[in-house]
């Protein structure tokens, strides 16, 4: 069975000072968890360089709202995640390293980057909305 | 118990021909105290004989035959012989009876019901003058017992010395006429000392040598039975006997006399006495048979000391046959001979020995109650019992046939009905699996292998749809076969129960539930067709289909194997369905049909119902005559129900004539109907009765059109005589002329020309008519139908072509007849190209050219083709929508169109799937192309696509135009200048030459226009203007590129919890 070092190293809030993010965003690595039942279609393919922009993200308290596009506008809530969401991510170590650490050759590390515990949920159809910048 | 033998007693051996003797039937006792002073002996074959019971000039005439005869000399005469006994049981009772009945002077019914066969004349002539006889004829009774009982003795111990030793009572030596006076004033018990037989008597007698023995063979009588030729090694003339009727044989306890040719003798024995018997009891006058046409035959000692009751004979022809003496004494020995389960076997498991005993003791005993009945009490009283019986009741509840032996109707129906459900003995009693001796075992013809794989021996088919006119007694024959064969029955009514599941759940109900105590059930499910909206039908299905299905699988798997534990196991159907309906061939039942063993139910003759209706009279005191029975029976033809209930309320106990009988409302069938056009009706004396007869028969089913269609679609199939196809064309006249009528009557409303209607079926029948035709009932009403719905369907497959196809084609073939006739056939031909595929690589060009064509084509009709897989586990490729179906008539051949041309249709598939493929992307570059230069995607090489695109390209240049409409105040000139731009764009545009080879400079050139449009306007208009411009563009393009939305999915989650092994997280981590 294959096993992996677990790391767990929790980094202070990149960005404490930017007072205008909300408090769910207000994480470490500034993740946050978006649920929306459906499908996202964008025209183009997005590529890993150059993502595609969905919309904006609008809060009012404990609802948010979700701007897809010019013509969809979603609304949701803020609900705690339990069990919490961890987010880990795979640190491969430098062969040389781990050579010199255990004379293993191919160590899997793992590390906890975020846990999250609230998401933005959008369970309500896209409501239709006519773009201001349009008219 | 009797046994009587024929023999001649030799006075003159010099005289060698033999008297002809002709029997006689003396159960009338008026004709016998006519007759009765004659030298008279008991007639053998009496049940056999050719004079009508009630026919008394015959019987005295033959009597008085032999009595001239008798004093005349004549060198042979023959003496009968007649032995009686009572069984064992119940003897004083029947002696009781006996006495009783012989005070009413009804002693020929005691006769006839009580275990003796007959009596001789002398004896019922003596018996019924003599009025105090009763106490010596119980004596009489006791002796002629005993004496019998030594005749039996005898011949059961005698069975292994001599054949001449077979019992026969000597009644009276009659050649002298001392005899035949003593006998005529002999007491009973005179008889009964006369009737020991004895050497010595043989010897006094003088009896002929064994070989001089003669019989009377009469040819219709089935007194006689033939041997199988394993057991004697003789053949017998079978075809003496084919002319056997089996109206005389086919009686009704008889019915086991099918079974006559089994291999088992003491079975076909008994059968044969059972028929014996049963002619014997219902005294049925046989058909005007011919005597002796075979002539006096030759007896031949029978050596085989076993089978003393048989003689071989030597007829005048020179064949053999073989007699057996007739007797239920024979039949009594036999059954003490062989052992019982031999009888159980035989005959469907039944024990008939038994029921007819208990049949015989049933009807003693109510022959017992009811002279009880009258000698107690007086009529009125009597008039009492009946009246309170019948209040309330209707008489055909009262009256229906309740034991196997009342049934009344066709004796063959009855036996296939019974044998179909004694198949089922053994997945129901577990009895033995029957031999397959039994020459007409269901199913076999088509599928007797599936028979012998069934696991439980059922019959092939597991329900049986008994159909037929109403009133003739479907549901009591079902309930009475039912009930014989051992069952209790459940009947559902169809038109009662509706609910879909509720019928299931009873129905599943009824066959899985094994019933503690009591009798298996046996489903009777009357009138089907009712029940058919219901589901009923369907539930049926359902069972059948699942028992097959568990056929199926008890064949691959056994039954327990551990895959199909948690499966829905398919249910074998393990108890009998009977279903009843008038019509089979209603559409409610047509998938009913193929799964069902079919049953006709026929009507009984009419001589077979009326005295059934007699007796019914009688026992309600109503007096009707039996003409009058016989006209009503005729009238309701043969429905029997009806027949009684006309009894009970019409005739009221008056005597009414047949006139006044209402005439059944009878709503006949189309079918059955256009069956009668064909046909002579023999009861009308000349045609023109008898078409007028079928036009009434139209008129009152009033189905002008089916009759018509029906008449229409069968003629070709009929025999007429006819001369250069005259009498088609006169059918053609008239077809026309109903035709014209019809489309008058439903089109303008002309309804009194219905009158006329009914007139060309009446010159169909005068036309067409005759003896031998007998169409089959069900081709008639279909295929007018489906033809109806064939055509349908191809129009609505036109219809799918052609709508598919370019406006043009569209255009050139508009209506379905035209797609049909020029359009379907040369597509085929057209899509079907004679090509040689062996690799898509090397490929001959001009082979590539014609594949490439066909695609093209096909595509252009939007043609595909589809894998299938066929029943035989081949693939082949089949055209969608399938427009062989239009251009090819025989399914062969549309079968032939698709199997073998595998490849070349692989092929094609596949090229047109890369066609279409690469369409779609040139069409995707096209509408690249056409976003980026502002005008929308275009259709390449479709013809239309240009103006298409000059459209598009139109309201480009309107936007554009509405752009700059905003602006229009402030600059003329650009206005102008880009209004002129537009028109020169759209010039550009709608060049249609070389179209393609224009396309990127044509691009370029709209691009470096809109450029210099923009550049212009920069030049020409203010710095707002171009930024506004640029900016609305600018926006479209983000619009049609970086569009982003949400497709939602209602009520919809793709969340499936499902286990991760670790080695796949960490593969994909």
């Amino acid at each position: 069975m294959p096993s992996a070092t677990f790391a767990f190293n929790m980094r202070p809030a990149i960005d404490e000072s930017s007072s205008d993010f909300p408090h769910v965003l207000r994480t470490p690595t500034g993740l946050a968890l978006i649920e929306i039942q459906g499908t996202l279609h964008t025209a183009q393919p997005s590529s890993d360089s150059t993502p595609a922009e969905l919309g904006k993200l609008t809060f009012d308290g404990k609802t948010a709202w979700l701007w897809i596009g010019d013509h969809q506008r979603m609304e949701g809530s803020i609900v705690d995640l339990n069990p919490p969401f961890g987010v880990l991510r795979r640190v491969t170590r430098k062969q040389s390293e781990m050579e010199e650490e255990n004379g293993r050759p191919d160590e899997t590390a793992v590390e906890i980057v975020e846990v999250i515990r609230k998401k933005i949920l959008f369970t309500s159809r896209p409501e239709p909305i006519v773009n201001r910048n349009m008219t | 118990m009797l046994i009587d033998v024929a023999f001649p007693l030799r006075r003159n051996p010099a005289i060698d021909h033999m008297t002809d003797l002709r029997t006689a039937h003396w159960a009338d006792m008026e004709e016998e105290e006519e007759s009765g002073t004659g030298s008279l002996f008991a007639l053998d074959l009496m049940e056999d004989s050719d004079v009508p019971e009630d026919d008394p000039s015959v019987t005295s005439d033959g009597i008085a035959s032999i009595s001239q005869q008798s004093p005349s000399g004549v060198s042979k005469q023959r003496a009968t012989t007649k032995v009686y006994e009572i069984t064992d049981g119940d003897v004083s009772c029947q002696i009781q009876s006996m006495e009783k009945q012989q005070e009413q002077g009804e002693w020929d019914a005691v006769i006839k019901d009580s275990p003796f066969d007959f009596v001789t004349n002398n004896m019922g002539h003596d018996s019924s003058k003599e009025s105090p006889l009763a106490a010596a004829s119980t004596i009489s009774m006791n002796e002629m017992n005993l004496s019998a009982r030594e005749a039996r003795d005898r011949l059961t111990f005698s069975g292994d010395t001599e054949t001449t030793d077979f019992p026969f009572k000597i009644t009276s030596a009659a050649e002298d006429d001392d005899a035949a006076v003593a006998i005529e004033h002999s007491s009973l018990d005179i008889i009964a000392k006369l009737s020991l037989p004895s050497a010595l008597a043989e010897d006094a007698l003088g009896l002929p040598p064994p070989d001089d023995w003669r019989a009377q063979v009469i040819k219709d009588a089935p007194d006689f039975d033939v041997l199988p030729e394993e057991e004697f090694d003789i053949l017998p003339p079978e075809e003496e006997f084919d002319n056997v009727p089996i109206s005389a044989v086919a009686q009704d306890e008889n019915f086991a006399t099918d079974d006559l040719d089994s291999a088992n003798t003491t079975q076909r024995q008994k059968c044969y006495l059972e028929s014996q018997q049963s002619i014997s009891d219902a005294q049925m006058p046989l058909c005007d048979g011919q005597s002796s046409e075979v002539g006096p035959l030759r007896i031949l000692p029978y050596l085989d000391s076993a089978d003393a009751f048989y003689r071989k004979a030597k007829g005048s022809n020179g064949k053999e046959i073989i007699l057996r003496a007739r007797s239920r004494f024979l039949f009594n020995t036999l059954r003490e001979a062989a052992s019982a389960d031999k009888y159980k076997r035989s005959s469907y498991g039944i024990d008939i020995e038994k029921i007819m005993l208990d049949i015989e003791n049933e009807d003693h005993d109510k022959k017992l109650r009811i002279l009880q009945n009258q000698s107690e009490t007086v009529s009125t009283q009597c008039d009492a019992l009946f009246t309170k019986n019948s209040e309330g009741e209707l008489w055909v509840e009262k009256w229906r046939a309740k034991k196997w032996i009342d049934l009344i109707g066709d004796e063959r129906t009855h036996r296939t009905l019974l044998r179909w459900l004694q198949q089922w003995s053994h997945a129901v009693f577990k009895h033995p699996v029957p031999a397959t001796h039994n020459k007409r075992h269901f199913g076999e013809s088509n599928a007797g292998k599936l028979v012998q794989t069934d696991p439980y021996h059922r019959p092939h088919k597991k329900l049986l749809l008994l159909h037929g006119a109403p009133g003739l007694g479907k549901t009591t024959i079902a309930h009475v076969a039912a009930r014989q064969a051992g069952y209790d029955v459940l009947e559902i009514n169809a038109s009662d129960e509706r609910g879909g599941t509720l019928v299931h759940d009873k129905i599943r109900g009824a066959i899985d539930s094994h019933r503690v105590g009591t009798k298996p059930v046996c489903i009777i499910i009357d009138e089907i067709d009712g029940g058919a909206e219901s589901g009923f039908i369907r539930v049926l299905l359902d069972i059948l289909s699942s028992d097959s299905k568990a056929v199926q699988q008890g064949h691959r798997t056994p039954a327990n194997s551990p895959k199909n534990k948690y499966r829905k196991t398919a249910k074998f159907l393990l108890r009998p369905v009977i279903a009843i309906c008038n019509d089979p061939f209603v559409s409610a039942l047509r998938s009913l049909r193929p799964l069902a063993e079919m049953l006709s139910y026929r009507r009984a003759p009419t001589p077979n119902i009326v005295p059934r209706l007699q007796e019914i009279c009688a026992r309600e005191k109503l007096f009707v005559d039996r003409r009058t029975l016989t006209e009503l029976v005729d009238s309701m033809d043969g429905d029997v129900r009806g027949c009684i209930n006309t009894l009970q309320f019409d005739m009221g106990g008056k005597r009414i004539g047949s006139s006044s009988i209402g005439q059944k409302d009878v709503n006949a069938n189309p079918n059955v109907i256009v069956g009668r056009v064909f046909k002579v009706d023999k009861q009308f004396r000349n045609k023109e009765e008898s078409i007028r007869a079928v036009i009434e028969n139209v008129e009152r089913s009033a189905e002008f059109d089916k009759v018509v269609t029906g008449c229409f679609t069968m003629y070709p199939s009929m025999y007429y005589a006819d001369d250069m196809l005259a009498k088609p064309v006169e059918a053609g006249e008239w077809l026309h002329f109903y035709d014209t009528l019809s489309h008058s009557m439903y089109e303008d409303q002309h309804r009194d020309l219905a009158a006329y209607l009914s007139y060309p079926v009446g010159a169909f029948h005068a036309m067409f008519s005759s003896n031998s035709n007998s169409p089959k009932e069900y081709a008639i009403a279909k295929t007018d139908y489906e033809a109806y719905e064939a055509k349908k369907s191809n129009k609505d497959l036109a219809k799918q072509v052609i709508g598919s196809a370019s406006a043009s084609t569209q255009q050139s073939f508009r209506r379905g007849s035209t797609i049909c006739t020029e359009l379907a056939p040369y597509l085929m031909y057209i899509v079907n190209p004679k090509l040689n595929p062996v690799n898509a690589s090397i490929v001959l060009e001009q082979e590539r050219i014609m594949t490439m064509h066909t695609v093209d084509v096909m595509i252009d009709f939007a043609l595909k083709y589809i894998q299938q897989r066929c029943e035989n586990g081949t693939y082949v490729f089949r055209m969608d929508p399938p427009i062989e179906q239009l251009a090819l008539f025989s399914s062969q051949d549309k079968d032939r169109a698709a199997v073998g041309k595998y490849l070349i249709r692989q092929c094609i598939s596949q090229e047109m799937e890369r066609n279409m493929l690469r369409r779609v992307s040139k069409r995707n570059v096209v509408a690249a192309g056409s976003q980026t230069s502002g005008v929308k995607r275009r259709k390449s090489n479709s013809l239309d696509g240009v103006d298409h695109e000059a459209q598009e390209d139109d309201q480009d240049s309107r936007l554009l135009h509405t752009a700059k409409r905003k602006h229009r105040g402030s600059n003329k000139a650009g206005l102008l200048s880009s209004s002129l731009s537009a028109d020169r764009m759209d010039v550009n545009v709608i060049d249609p030459v070389e179209e393609r080879s224009i396309k990127p400079s044509f691009v370029s050139f709209f691009k470096s226009q809109t450029s210099a449009t923009s550049t212009g306007l920069a030049g020409l208009g203010g710095h707002s203007r171009q930024h506004s411009l640029q900016e609305w563009q600018e926006r479209m393009k983000q619009q049609r590129e970086g569009r982003v939305w949400v497709q939602f999915h209602e009520g919809f989650s793709n969340a499936v919890r499902k286990p991760v092994s670790w080695s796949d997280f960490w593969r994909d981590l």
